[in-house]
């Protein structure tokens, strides 16, 4: 990575970087499920998603059952204008109540704007609003799962290099052209071959010892943040649905009433 | 009377064919005649103006009964998508919130609600335009007819007039002329355009003549109501 030149070389750095991510982490999760390695698990957790994926599909149906009378309101609006427009023109001048049927086509009109507007500002704004905050936790919820396989997969290795070091040879990342070397190594040379070897392990459990801070680190921020947040979100559902649904109730009563003193007025 | 010389079957098809094409002829023939003017056509201003107005209210019927339809399948689908919101609302509320018990009762009544809302709709204003609408058409057929049958009358009475204008000159030559039956023709025709029906269905009986003008060559002349 900073090995690398500058320019390709960065960017071949990254892509070699998540490719070797990804396959650490397919690897970390093949053994998991082969039960050689253990998962960190977080009921409380997996719950507070099941949670979550509810609440967002019950909103995103909401929305779109919501948008979708919408439409119909409007639609609505449209033909209901075009037919009392019609009946305006054909009503002749001279026929008695010609100015109460002018002003019961704009007076409905108006009610009906009114109506329509309302519910775009209200309820379906912050209908869009209150969705619009679930993909980005839908992704974070997808970066912990990965960090967590990178926390578990870093753990493994740790206590495995820690294990190698109870062994025979000097570290298990010793493959064989090293043990060839050995072999090929004079007397004199293998003190220096086999402190060479204590070095390699050293330097390597110190790596993974890095490496399990590190991956408990970045795990653990995530982590922290979304055990928080979820909560939150799925407690947040009661109030969204009681202001928005209030208060379209209250609309739909006022219109409904609204027009019913129009008619009236013939 | 050739026609009836005819056979009774095939004969009397052709018969009918061959009357109906003479007919369409002789109208078309009188209508060019008027156009150019040759001809004087029987105006009725009265009747014009009826005749506009009833084209000008099947018009307006027309754009009505089509905006009717439209705001009424507006008002059906708004009545769907607020009955799912409804049920989606539903679904959503949880078994231990309050109030989930009024929610099915609710929704039951505004889905009664609308649905009365669509009959009433329906059976008061769509089958009534339909009803209105649907009347146009006969009168537009009849209206139609008495168009058709005016042209017979103008024809027939240039006829009688070239005729008689001809007779007026060559009165001493014709010898089998038949004035009579002519003027008579013409008190049918003026009868027919003063009744506003059509009672044409009545002169149904077919009246033919030969009048042969023996100076100026041969002209027939059929008549048929």
């Amino acid at each position: 990575m900073a090995e690398m030149g500058m320019g390709k070389g960065v960017t071949a750095g990254k892509l070699a970087s998540n490719v070797q991510k990804k396959l650490t982490r397919a690897q970390e999760k093949v053994m998991q499920k082969l039960g050689k390695a253990d998962e960190t698990r977080d009921v409380a957790f997996e719950e507070g998603v099941i949670n979550f994926n509810k609440q967002y599909t019950e909103g995103s149906k909401l929305q779109k059952d919501l948008r979708a009378y919408l439409a119909a309101v409007q639609t609505m609006h449209e033909s209901s204008k075009n037919l009392q427009e019609c009946l305006s023109d054909m009503y002749e001048p001279e026929w008695y109540g010609k100015d109460d049927v002018d002003s019961i086509v704009e007076d409905t009109d108006v009610l009906w704007t009114d109506f329509h507007q309302k519910l775009v500002d209200n309820a379906l704004i912050s209908m869009d609003t209150y969705l619009g905050q679930f993909p980005d936790i839908k992704s974070r919820i997808a970066k912990r799962d990965r960090k967590l396989v990178d926390y578990d997969s870093a753990r493994h290795n740790h206590s495995s290099t820690n294990k190698g070091k109870k062994g025979k040879d000097g570290g298990i990342k010793i493959t064989k052209p090293a043990s060839l070397l050995e072999r090929a190594t004079p007397i004199w040379a293998q003190g220096i071959l086999s402190a060479h070897n204590i070095a390699q392990s050293n330097l390597s459990r110190n790596q993974a010892e890095d490496e399990l801070e590190r991956a408990q680190k970045v795990f653990e921020e995530i982590n922290e943040d979304l055990q928080e947040e979820l909560p939150s979100l799925w407690n947040s559902r009661v109030g969204f649905y009681v202001s928005t649904f209030q208060s379209m109730a209250g609309f739909e009563e006022k219109f409904h009433k609204e027009m019913g003193k129009v008619s009236l007025m013939t | 009377m050739a026609e009836n010389k005819m056979g009774q079957n095939i004969g009397a098809g052709a018969g009918i064919f061959a009357k109906r094409v003479q007919k369409s002829l002789n109208r078309a023939q009188e209508k060019v005649m008027q156009k150019l003017g040759k001809n004087m056509e029987t105006k009725d201003e009265q009747f014009e103006q009826y005749s506009q107005n009833l084209l000008k209210q099947q018009n307006d019927g027309g754009k009505l009964f089509k905006d009717v339809q439209a705001y009424f399948r507006a008002v059906k689908v708004m009545h769907e998508t607020s009955k799912r919101l409804s049920q989606t609302l539903r679904d959503v509320y949880e078994p231990d919130w309050q109030g989930g018990e009024d929610l099915p009762v609710i929704m039951e009544s505004e889905d009664l609600l609308w649905n009365d809302y669509e009959e009433k709709l329906t059976d008061q204003i769509v089958r009534t335009m339909e009803n209105y609408t649907g009347q146009f058409h006969e009168v537009k057929e009849r209206l139609a007819k008495r168009g058709r049958k005016l042209v017979d009358y103008d024809s027939s009475r240039h006829h009688l007039e070239a005729l008689q204008n001809a007779k007026k000159k060559d009165d001493a030559k014709i010898t089998k002329g038949l004035p009579r039956p002519c003027r008579q023709v013409m008190q049918r025709g003026l009868e027919i355009t003063q009744t506003p029906r059509i009672h044409l269905v009545s002169l149904s009986r077919e009246w033919r003549w030969r009048v042969t003008l023996q100076k100026t060559g041969r002209c027939s002349l059929m008549w048929k109501t």
